[in-house]
């Protein structure tokens, strides 16, 4: 095909500034232009970005140009005008990327050439596509049986590769597992959708599927990191056999899950040493046994759900996020539900860097 | 994150990385240490004392200059990690895979058999 060559002379694009309103309160996502005249924002009518909110001010703050800066300036607003995760008390300049949270909203400030913008938008519309295709494998939870199941799935805005999968493998076996690939992005992502359609179908030759060890020597076999694009993942497999009341699991590369039992203080770690799945080839992964008591109930989460940053920039780590386990139940709430808001609630402001995978099993 | 290369006659090269092995910075040193790896005339150490955070993909890279390593008939050890680190490499059982060892002392004694 013939295309007509650009024209020689680069013509300088001019910067654009631009707020992107994220989806809340049942409002779509979009982008709104910061021209050179003021906006407006608030919930009446007649600002130029009405957020329709009680917790939004009628007119609770304006964005004006100075020179090629953005300067954010609250109307005296009853809630505040948050920027960064600091309520601001004087005029505030924004630095791309900063987010202001008005009452439930959270607008993201950006700036720079409006074919470089659209092309970051289409890279993100990619991602938001790869984390809805993994969020489309993730089963159903479970209300009846002797194994229930449900889960929290927060995907991190650049993908985390996190993908988890439960389900009855014959009339007595029931297995479980949860995974998370090395890296960010949508190559992770499909990765993480690969290996989770493999389990969910089965569809590994030869593979006794109701023995932990040979799932993870498998998937060993078939996803070595130099084949991968240097991609790996770790993951935890379990399956519990109802006759026998017996748990087995392997566990490649990732923390422990944990088995918490009615009576018992502490939740039990439940974790085999094995390399992550793509690092050694040929490795002989091994596996172990725990009994399953009546009422037992079994986390299994992402490290996305305690790798996490606090406000005051603290580093979490699996220690912090063991004693939320023992905390009773929250009304009206799943557990998995009740884990994300302590987490969020201990999360710095703004999104999380890592996927958020939370599943319970609970075992009558 | 820092990669200072330490070369003496007769004594393995040795590689002292410091801050924060994240993706960001992974990125960053993953050329420049893989390369010193490939010319290192013999065995390569890894002083990670300072290293305080190795994520995924910094995992990736130590495995990644090992197997080259070991595909020119070479060994790498790592040697001085930080607890936290540590911990992550034995989840990851990377300390099954490549010899972790507490000084450098121990590290060439380990090489070298």
């Amino acid at each position: 095909m013939l295309r007509r060559a650009a024209p020689s002379v680069a013509t300088a694009e001019p910067i654009v500034h631009v707020l992107d309103v994220e989806a809340a309160e049942g409002l779509p996502a979009r982008r709104v232009a910061i021209g050179p005249g003021p906006l407006t924002v608030g919930r009446g009518a007649q600002a130029g970005l009405v957020l329709p909110s009680g917790d939004v001010s009628r007119s609770h703050c304006i964005m004006a140009m100075d020179g090629e800066a953005v300067i954010v300036t609250d109307l005296g607003s009853t809630n505040g005008t948050i920027v960064d995760g600091r309520r601001i008390e004087a005029p505030a300049r924004l630095i791309p990327g900063a987010r202001l949270v008005l009452g439930p909203f959270t607008l993201v400030y950006r700036n720079g050439r409006a074919s470089d913008l659209a092309r970051t938008e289409e890279v993100e519309k990619d991602l938001a596509r790869a984390g809805r295709y993994v969020e489309a494998l993730l089963p159903l939870p479970i209300a009846d049986g002797p194994v229930r199941a449900t889960w929290r799935f927060v995907p991190s805005t650049n993908i985390g590769g996190d993908g988890f999968g439960y389900g009855w493998i014959d009339q007595h076996r029931f297995a479980m597992w949860l995974l998370d690939v090395s890296g960010h992005g949508a190559g992770s992502a499909l990765l993480a959708a690969s290996v989770m359609n493999l389990l969910r179908v089965h569809s590994l030759p030869g593979t006794d599927f109701t023995d932990a060890a040979a799932v993870l020597a498998a998937l060993n076999d078939r996803f070595q990191m130099d084949r991968q694009g240097g991609m790996y993942f770790t993951i935890w497999y379990g399956v519990y056999d109802t006759r026998t009341r017996l748990l087995g699991f392997g566990c490649a590369g990732q923390h422990p899950a944990f088995m918490s039992v009615p009576g018992d203080a502490d939740a039990q770690a439940l974790w085999v040493k094995n390399p992550a799945v793509g690092l050694a080839e040929d490795w002989p992964y091994r596996r172990a046994e725990v009994a399953v008591p009546a009422g037992a109930r079994l986390y299994l989460f992402s490290d996305g759900a305690f790798e996490i940053q606090t406000a005051d920039g603290r580093q979490l780590t699996l220690g912090d996020f063991l004693p939320l386990l023992g905390r009773p139940a929250m009304p009206g709430a799943t557990e998995p539900e009740r884990l994300w808001r302590a987490v969020r609630g201990a999360a710095r402001p703004g999104p999380l860097d890592d996927d958020v995978s939370l599943v319970t099993l609970d075992f009558t | 994150m820092d990669v200072v290369v330490v070369e003496a006659d007769g004594a393995p090269m040795c590689l002292v990385l410091t801050g924060r092995l994240d993706a960001a910075a992974t990125e960053l040193v993953e050329t420049s240490v893989m390369a010193h790896v490939r010319r290192a005339p013999g065995h390569v150490l890894m002083d990670m004392a300072g290293v305080s955070f190795v994520g995924s993909l910094g995992i990736r890279l130590l495995i990644s200059a090992a197997r080259t390593a070991d595909r020119a008939g070479r060994r790498v050890a790592i040697f001085g990690v930080q607890p936290a680190v540590a911990e992550v490499f034995r989840t990851i059982a990377l300390d099954d895979l490549i010899p972790v060892l507490p000084d450098q002392a121990a590290a060439l004694a380990q090489i070298r058999t």
